[in-house]
């Protein structure tokens, strides 16, 4: 396998110098040192994006993983299509997912979603600055995306994929229930920039928990019947009862989408800990 | 990574060559560079690309320099190799105040323009003043868009 360490600063700069005659339209002889380092971080982007993301079994993707080295400018070629495929394929599938969208009110979502995404589609550039990823992706994912190692198109991909399994699993709920459950949460959520999911998972959760069939608004008597609960229950015997919860839920509603699953499973802990922390049954309220 | 990798961008090979090959179009304004002159400002230009951040992908400017001011009225021999020193210097102290803006040719017409004109062949006013102007123009033109 080819890493990027396996190209000198040799084999590189000549990329970097011919990027930099397009970025200029070589109507500019020079190039300031940090427009420099940038070209070089998008090569080096686009060389890692192709050995690590190439989606398909072609010609070229056999050509990076031979043992035999292929060059610098091979490599970057392949990563530059590779982003490109990507870009294309993160579109598709905003696309698809903007039709049924539903934010429930809440402003930050709604932004994001609807003027952000299509913001980076528009300002995003794979040849020169393939490595930023524009926007600053303000509504939090149940899995965080933002503060990791990645960024650029692969980061975006990643956040319009996990919008898309929340919105599968919001838009299988009742509409109406969902505002419900987020303004029981709290009366101004629609101006909150925090997760949906987690909210309305929590409750599913907690209602499986006292045995309810249906999620519904909780009531007095239903902390109370859970603050119970919780005080038969160890931690460890919370998480398990909940992990599986989670796995029937998936099985059942969402064809045993293991991605969802695992989406689904990571407030888990969270929750589980949260719980047990809860002195009161009317402090239920700051949790979900 | 190298520590300022991105000077070896910077391609030197032929570049004192070219500019030598300058001799034969300069000659009929009475202008001409010897070695000397041209390592004075091939050094030169190392010490003003350093001082302003940037690097230079190709050949450089100190040709297009020497073509659009060799037929200027305020040169002679006695201080043309001095003013293209100067004047190189300015080019890209004002490619950053002019954001990248500007190409080269754009910014070496309007520098030339200046110089002949308003500025009577005054580097200082030409720097202080014409191009300081015209650069926060251009940056006033950005912040308003």
């Amino acid at each position: 396998m080819n890493g990027i360490s396996d190209y000198s600063m040799e084999e590189l700069l000549p990329i970097v110098r011919e990027l930099a005659e397009k970025y200029t339209s070589k109507e500019s002889s020079s190039i300031t040192n940090d427009c420099a380092r940038t070209l070089m971080k998008a090569v080096l982007y686009c060389i890692k994006h192709g050995k690590e993301n190439f989606p398909k079994k072609t010609d070229e993707k056999v050509q990076l993983d031979s043992k035999e080295k292929c060059s610098a400018k091979t490599a970057y070629q392949i990563g530059y299509r590779a982003v490109c495929e990507k870009v294309e394929k993160a579109r598709c599938e905003y696309n698809q997912m903007i039709q049924e969208f539903q934010s429930y009110g809440n402003v930050n979502y709604d932004e994001v979603v609807k003027v952000a995404l299509p913001g980076f589609f528009y300002r995003y550039n794979p040849k020169f600055l393939p490595q930023d990823s524009v926007i600053t992706m303000d509504y939090p994912t149940l899995i965080p995306v933002v503060g990791t190692e990645q960024s650029g198109i692969d980061v975006i991909e990643k956040y319009i994929h996990y919008i898309y399994l929340e919105q599968k699993v919001l838009q299988s709920l009742d509409s109406e229930l969902v505002v419900e459950l987020l303004m029981h949460y709290r009366e101004d959520y629609r101006n909150h920039f925090f997760n949906l999911l987690f909210i309305i998972e929590r409750n599913i959760l907690a209602a499986l928990l006292i045995g309810k069939s249906r999620v519904m608004i909780r009531q007095p008597e239903d902390d109370m019947k859970l603050f119970e609960q919780l005080k038969k229950m160890t931690k460890d015997q919370l998480q398990i009862f909940f992990e599986k919860c989670i796995k029937e839920w998936v099985i059942n509603r969402f064809d045993c989408n293991e991605e969802l699953e695992q989406y689904l499973l990571e407030d888990c802990s969270d929750f589980v800990c949260a719980l047990k922390n809860i002195q009161r049954p009317e402090l239920f309220r700051n949790v979900f | 990574m190298e520590e300022k990798w991105w000077l070896q961008l910077q391609n030197t090979n032929g570049v004192i060559k070219e500019i030598l090959e300058c001799n034969e179009g300069i000659e009929r304004f009475g202008l001409e560079l010897s070695e000397e002159d041209v390592f004075f400002l091939v050094e030169q230009r190392k010490d003003s690309l350093q001082q302003s951040g940037r690097v230079e992908l190709g050949k450089g400017i100190l040709p297009k320099l020497i073509f659009q001011f060799c037929d200027s009225p305020y040169v002679d021999p006695g201080n043309f190799v001095e003013l293209l020193g100067q004047l190189q210097e300015i080019f890209y102290e004002y490619k950053n105040e002019f954001m990248d803006e500007l190409s080269d040719d754009d910014l070496l017409e309007c520098m030339e323009k200046s110089f002949n004109g308003v500025c009577q062949g005054s580097v200082e006013y030409l720097e202080d003043t014409i191009l300081e102007t015209f650069a926060r123009a251009e940056r006033g033109r950005d912040e308003w868009n």
